[in-house]
């Protein structure tokens, strides 16, 4: 499910080998105002769909012009998964030449510069949304990691079906 | 591998009026933050620096350049005009069917750029010519203040240069000349 088709990126959601999509379930709830983690995620319905109006414009101006909105809006997770940022809610993704082929990006300089880091240069064109969660720590949570690495291996097993 | 005949997610929310409505708000605020941020880079300042130059907290600042919240038009501005840049708004097409914003157009006033040829010094309260404490009242006119009924101490014909001193006056010897310009602002 195509996000953003711009200029410079192809913004899709990542598909698992059910043919579910993690993040494209997320945003049609969140969109409906209906998301809820099972625990107090602190958005009411309206601002549930302010949310996402945000995170598409984002994503749209991400794809269009190559950049993010500002460096503070992503961040580098770990081997190549990263994440972008709106308010307390997180959405990751890695990037593929859409063949099946990924090369992690990762960018060990960054950090020092939090403030302002740049956005890589080697990202492939196709950005594919792992997963979403709520940030609650300093820390992306384990389990929130591991899920995102599992569904970047079944996406690019999708793309290399014949 | 993208299945291309479905529509995104962003064209399926801009099916329904609330949500054409909300992807424009949203864009508008990308779009305030994003210009912003740009200008921010080109200007090499940090945040502490901007923060001084546009009277605001380096909390605020940051707040801003992060997308904290709406961004109103009016601190938009404020932000661009502490970088060294104006705001200017457009507004393009949405929809095919829709007109091009028209320009109003109305006559534009001739602005008619007098010549003045005398200088006159009409009341002095000065100390010298140096302008240590003095105040000039200096009239500009076209004709000779005389020919107005104007009474000059000091008389400079701008056309021929020459100084006329019908009184005598405690005036230096050196004329401070006075060069009109389009706009001149005479002292009553």
């Amino acid at each position: 499910m195509v996000v953003a088709d711009g200029d410079h990126f192809l913004i899709e959601c990542a598909i698992r080998r059910d043919l579910s999509s993690p993040v494209a379930d997320f945003l049609d709830e969140m969109a409906a105002g209906a998301w809820a983690p099972g625990v107090e995620n602190g958005l009411e319905p309206d601002e549930q769909v302010s949310w996402t109006d945000a995170f598409f414009a984002a994503c749209e101006h991400l794809a269009d012009t190559g950049s993010p909105i500002y460096a503070a809006s992503f961040n580098q997770l770990r081997d190549g998964i990263w994440e972008l940022k709106h308010w307390d809610l997180r959405v990751s993704f890695y990037d593929t030449d859409g063949h099946g082929n990924h090369t992690p990006v990762v960018d060990r300089d960054s950090y020092p510069r939090y403030a302002n880091r740049p956005w890589p240069d080697g990202f492939d064109e196709n950005l594919r949304l792992t997963s979403a969660f709520q940030k609650r720590g300093q820390k992306a949570e384990e389990r929130h990691m591991a899920f995102a690495n599992q569904v970047r291996e079944e996406d690019l097993e999708h793309d290399r079906r014949p | 591998m993208t299945d291309d005949r479905r529509p995104s997610l962003i064209e399926l929310r801009e099916e329904t009026r609330e949500g054409r409505l909300g992807m424009a708000a949203a864009r508008g605020t990308v779009g305030a933050v994003a210009l912003l941020n740009r200008a921010f880079a080109a200007s090499g300042i940090n945040q502490h620096e901007l923060a001084e130059r546009a009277c605001v907290t380096d909390g605020r600042v940051s707040q801003v350049l992060n997308g904290d919240g709406n961004v109103r038009v009016s601190t938009l501005a404020r932000f661009l005009r502490a970088l060294g840049y104006h705001l200017r708004l457009s507004a393009v097409r949405a929809e095919p069917d829709v007109e091009l914003l028209p320009v109003p157009r109305r006559r534009r006033r001739e602005r008619v750029r007098e010549q003045f040829r005398f200088v006159s010094v009409a009341a002095c309260d000065y100390i010298g010519w140096d302008g240590v404490g003095s105040e000039m009242v200096v009239q500009v006119t076209r004709s000779h203040p005389s020919a107005l009924g104007l009474k000059a101490e000091t008389v400079l014909d701008l056309e021929t240069g020459e100084v006329e001193r019908p009184e005598p006056t405690a005036i230096a010897s050196r004329w401070t000349l006075v060069s009109p310009s389009e706009r001149v602002h005479v002292r009553r």
